[in-house]
């Protein structure tokens, strides 16, 4: 038996080395299935399965003939030719001849109507380009519609953009990022015409990663004045003035923006609602009677709320020579500025309006800088900047918190002033030896503010840093003074296997002012704050794999007006892959984060006792937080469909148990313990793509949130459940002719449960946008069904715009501008003022007109 | 009426065959990694430099013609110093597979020659080893090349049947994703394919009066190195 087994695979190897030394050769023909033609240029390859490593080759000639050495027993032979189907044959050592008869993948294609297109992405390395022309339909005016356009890009109101989910950090015209402080000029200012192409990328800076939105213009747009003026007048009594000018240079960068208007309106505003009852004051003074609350048909309408504002604004930036570059803006805002409110400028310059003054109406400002920026040579980076900002803003009534109903609370706060002015001067130089990087900062800022109950002004303030960074990652000193401040920062990391090990160290003393008009009450702090921290980060690769881990530990001893310690430990672990087939990525993280702190409250402190506004409550005395959190991440991007896909889903939860002893200080509500539990789950999916002339995008967004609070008030214990469940449906389609239709569908649904109420609210909005362009007239109406179910009342609201141009020169058209403003019909703003508002019925609102306006616009 | 109808349709059909392909390629060149003390540091810090500048590169394929020549500004990464000029930044290679012919501009040192050839028939190895490039499943070829007189390795992908390459490469069963010579030291990666149906890129054939193959290139360029370097021995004693 071994003899015959032997044998055999001698036999075996004999005949298999036979095969590898003299191999067979297999010829034949490739044709077309359709025609009968021969195929010249096709390739032929043998592998010994079908997705196996090519063994032999050959292309077939001009007659579509071809030849293969076969050294193998069994296998495939395959035919591939771009543009036709491949197709695969069996073969094994016997074959000689084989005769492929292909299809054609054109013919197939047009057969299942699936139309050529052109590819709006280009992908290079971590960069994104679109391609804008392959998503537009023409009737796009600005940057801002352009970017609304793009598969994946969202843009806000507020000028924030997001990119597949992520935002954007910086706004860049041709790489140059002077228009990011004042970003709404360039998204409504520049012409949808004038942009070539748009790329996205991140960049990695010192503080983390920056990501960055790029701006390339057509060549015919750069190096001369671009922009347009627009003005016209109508009824009733309305008026609008823009201009847009910019000129983007090789080295000189302007942009001019100009806007006044006083066509932006609440459809039914809370100033509606006060005239409706015979005046604010009115109102007010007969609240105690009447206990009546703002319905909330009157809030929430911020969607339709517009710009109705003054603002003039001017940016530059000008390359003195190749090493050094003069950069800044002056910026005036007047009135309701809501279009600048969340601009970058502010958000840079620590004046975000946003979280603390989105109650505020009626402000004004102005806001410079001018900045010199430098290199010396290729090793070092100067900047000298000035800064100045005056900023005046008024609280108006909708300072009140209606929502709470704690209108007895009221305290009107106006004329709030705020003026600082800054130098700052940076030197960035690497140095010789040891590859460190040596950065020093010298910089003076003064502040003022004064608000009508409380008065702080912080003196000049001289700060200096001094930073020894060493390019290596093996070494990083901080140092720093700032008047009473002493800061020292030591960094050690260690690189091994992208393993990341800091230490830190800081002290710090300064101190706090404080001064309180209407308490007549004044005093300093001596703030003391030491701060000792560990932390380990490892990044480790395997193939397509990601692992991250990231854990910390903080100790804190801070030493205000109580002495506090706090211990913060978060941990943090991510897998990443990157999938196969495509530009794809997943991500999976759980993170943990803990804190632990204890506070000892001093007793008897004249002005903290005296004070109800000022580091109230800053730290807690002891509590506890925790919070979990799983979430997930999945991207991808498809080239050859102009498709783009994202997923975002996170999981939370997190408890809170903070107790507060406050038996000396009388102002104070006495809280003694109260615990939070928070659960929340976030899913955002977005599915966009363009097929053909045909543009389709969906987004859904859900969040579901779930509170429970007990809080023991005075010996009393009072639980409350609070959940809110919502789901976010956006449709959008958009037909690629001269004549357009775009529809769009939002349904929001979010139930409320609140102390044994139960609510299920349900709001969509229905937009249809029919559009005509062609031979220089431009026609478009659009008409939005906002529907709101809120508990047992129901709305209905309608709003119509139509807007008609006309090219009358190269450089000239006209331009009408309609809205209807559809609001409140008579019953019920009777119903309204007699306090017999009928929260059941539906209601429609109507009302006309809104207003028309007339104009010219000419295009520079 | 009819003949119009008929050229439309064959106009049409022209236009429906068409299709184009471009890739992306990005080269770069690693510093050697030698500790020769003998070597200046500023040589050294050039060599650095080189090593972190990616440069890009286009294939173009419209039809039965590609040309492959170094990427628009716009799409060039700033990294690196830009003053370094990048090898083949000057070069471009047109290919005519109907003809069988290919034409290119090659710089060496200091000189540009122009090239005329016919499209060689390289005589690849095949390997079983593969790898993923963008997604796509990749196999692994080797050859040596006379005009970079070093062993080339080609990883091609038989999911795109195109027999082409960056440089004068191609002639193996898929489209080249990734090309590394010198020990892998210098590679050209493909960062980015766009198949285009319908869409005809405009191929500009290169126009030269005095022109050599691509031997005679090889034999020039080994001259010149050879003389550089027999000069430099001479030098040293």
């Amino acid at each position: 038996m071994k003899l015959r087994l032997i044998g055999l695979l001698i036999w075996f190897g004999f005949s298999n080395a036979w095969g590898q030394n003299n191999p067979s050769i297999i010829q034949g023909t490739v044709k077309d299935s359709l025609t009968n033609e021969r195929l010249e240029r096709v390739i032929i390859q043998l592998s010994d399965s079908i997705d196996g490593a090519v063994i032999s080759y050959d292309i077939t000639d001009l007659e579509g003939k071809f030849e293969l050495k076969n050294p193998i027993l069994q296998g495939f032979a395959t035919a591939n030719l771009l543009g036709y189907h491949s197709k695969s044959i069996a073969i094994d050592s016997n074959t000689t001849h084989i005769e492929f008869s292909l299809s054609d993948l054109a013919y197939k294609l047009e057969e299942v109507s699936v139309k050529a297109f052109k590819s709006g992405f280009i992908k290079n390395g971590d960069t994104i380009v679109y391609k804008p022309e392959v998503f537009l339909n023409g009737t796009e005016t600005n940057l801002h519609d352009v970017l609304n356009r793009l598969p994946g890009v969202d843009v806000l109101q507020n000028g924030e953009i997001t990119v597949n989910g992520k935002k954007v950090d910086k706004l860049q015209l041709e790489g140059s990022d002077f228009m990011n402080a004042n970003r709404n000029a360039a998204l409504l200012g520049i012409s949808a015409s004038n942009i070539a192409d748009i790329e996205h990328y991140t960049q990695a800076e010192w503080q983390g990663e920056t990501s960055i939105l790029n701006i390339h213009l057509n060549s015919d747009a750069k190096n001369k004045m671009e922009g347009n003026v627009r003005g016209g007048a109508g009824f009733v009594k309305k008026a609008t003035i823009e201009s847009n000018l910019y000129r983007i240079g090789e080295r000189t960068n302007v942009f001019f923006r100009f806007k006044i208007n006083n066509i932006e309106q609440d459809p039914v505003s809370l100033a509606d609602f006060y005239q409706l009852n015979g005046g604010m004051f009115h109102f007010l003074k007969s609240i105690e009677s009447k206990k009546n609350t703002i319905p909330s048909i009157f809030l929430n309408q911020e969607k339709h709320k517009q710009q109705q504002f003054l603002i003039p604004s001017f940016n530059f930036s000008h390359k003195i020579n190749a090493t050094s570059t003069l950069s800044g803006y002056l910026l005036n805002i007047n009135g309701q500025a809501k279009e600048q409110q969340n601009s970058e400028l502010l958000q840079s310059e620590n004046f975000n309006l946003t979280s603390q003054n989105a109650k505020l109406l009626h402000y004004r400002g102005v806001f410079g800088k001018i900045e010199y920026q430098a290199k010396p040579d290729k090793k070092s980076n100067l900047t000298l900047s000035y800064i100045s900002n005056h900023f005046y803003q008024k609280e108006d009534n909708k300072g009140i918190d209606i929502l709470q109903n704690t209108l007895n609370n009221f305290t009107l706060k106006s004329n709030e002033r705020t003026n600082k002015q800054a130098i700052f001067l940076n030197y960035n130089r690497i140095l010789n030896f040891w590859g460190l990087v040596l950065n020093t900062n010298f910089g003076t800022t003064r502040n003022f503010n004064d608000l009508q109950n409380t008065l702080s002004n912080e003196p000049s303030i001289l700060w200096s840093e001094f930073v020894l960074n060493q390019k290596l990652n093996t070494a990083n000193l901080n140092l720093k003074t700032q008047n009473n401040t002493a800061f020292i920062d030591i960094n050690l990391k260690k690189k091994w296997a992208n393993f990341q090990n800091t230490l830190s160290a800081n002290y710090n003393f300064d101190k706090l002012n404080i001064n309180t008009v209407l308490e007549n009450t004044n005093g300093q702090i001596n703030r003391q704050t030491n701060n000792l921290g560990i932390s380990n980060h490892l990044k480790y690769h395997l193939g397509r794999l990601s692992l991250g881990l990231l854990s910390q530990v903080q100790l804190y001893h801070i030493n205000t007006l109580q002495t506090a310690n706090k211990v913060f430990y978060p941990q943090k672990f991510s897998i990443t892959y990157n999938l196969p087939g495509a530009i794809q990525m997943l991500n999976l993280s759980f993170s943990t984060q803990q804190s632990l702190s204890n506070v000892d409250l001093p007793y008897n402190f004249t002005a903290f006792q005296n004070t109800n506004i000022i580091e109230k409550n800053l730290v807690s005395p002891f509590n506890f937080k925790h919070n979990k959190s799983v979430s997930l991440f999945y991207y991808k991007l498809s080239i050859l469909h102009n498709r783009t896909i994202f997923m975002m889903a996170n999981y939370g939860f997190s408890d809170k148990i903070a107790g507060t002893n406050t038996q000396n200080l009388p102002n104070f509500q006495l809280i003694t313990n109260q615990i939070t539990n928070n659960k929340q789950f976030f899913a955002h999916f977005g599915y966009e793509e363009k097929i053909g002339k045909f543009k389709s995008a969906i987004s859904v967004k859900s969040t579901i949130n779930s509170i429970i609070q007990t809080l023991y008030i005075e010996g009393f214990e009072l639980s409350r459940t609070t959940q809110n469940a919502s789901i976010n449906i956006a449709y959008n389609s958009l037909f690629k002719k001269a004549f357009n239709v775009e529809t769009t569908l939002n349904i929001n649904y979010f139930g409320l449960f609140f102390l044994q109420s139960n609510s299920k609210n349900i709001d969509y909005s229905l937009t249809i946008k029919p559009s005509y362009l062609k031979n220089g007239y431009k026609l478009e109406v659009e008409y939005e069904l906002f529907f709101q179910k809120i508990n047992q009342e129901y709305r209905n609201t309608h709003y119509v715009n139509f807007i008609a141009s006309k090219k009358i020169h190269s450089k000239w058209s006209c331009f009408t501008e309609c809205r209807h403003l559809l609001q409140l019909n008579k019953d019920v703003q009777k119903s309204l003022v007699n306090n017999q508002f009928n929260q059941t019925q539906q209601i429609t609102y109507f009302n006309f007109p809104g207003y028309c306006i007339f104009g010219l616009e000419y295009f520079f | 009426m009819k003949f119009l109808i008929l050229f439309f349709t064959f106009w049409g059909c022209q236009h429906l065959y068409c299709q184009s392909m471009e890739i992306e390629y990005i080269y770069q060149k690693q510093g050697s990694t030698s500790n020769d003390s003998n070597v200046p540091e500023e040589l050294l810090e050039i060599r650095k430099e080189r090593a972190s500048k990616k440069t890009s590169f286009t294939l173009q394929q419209a039809n039965n013609q590609s040309e492959f020549k170094i990427s628009p500004s716009i799409k060039q990464q700033d990294n690196g110093i830009s003053e370094l000029r990048t090898s083949y930044e000057g070069d471009v290679y047109y290919k005519d597979f109907d003809s069988k012919i290919i034409l290119g501009k090659a710089t060496y040192l200091f000189d540009s020659y122009s090239i005329k050839d016919q499209l060689n028939n390289f005589d690849w190895q095949l390997h079983a080893d593969f790898e993923y490039i963008l997604g796509y499943k990749c196999y692994k070829a080797t050859m040596y090349d006379c005009e970079e007189d070093t062993e080339i390795v080609a990883w091609y992908t038989p999911a795109i049947p195109v027999p082409n390459g960056p440089l004068h490469i191609g002639g193996l069963p898929g489209l080249i994703l990734k090309l590394a010579f010198y020990d892998g030291k210098t590679t050209f990666v493909a960062q980015n394919i766009d198949l285009l149906d319908g869409v005809c890129f405009d191929i500009e054939i290169p126009k030269s009066k005095k022109t050599i193959n691509l031997t005679d290139f090889c034999n020039k360029k080994m001259e010149i190195y050879n003389g550089l370097y027999q000069r430099a021995v001479n030098e040293s004693k």
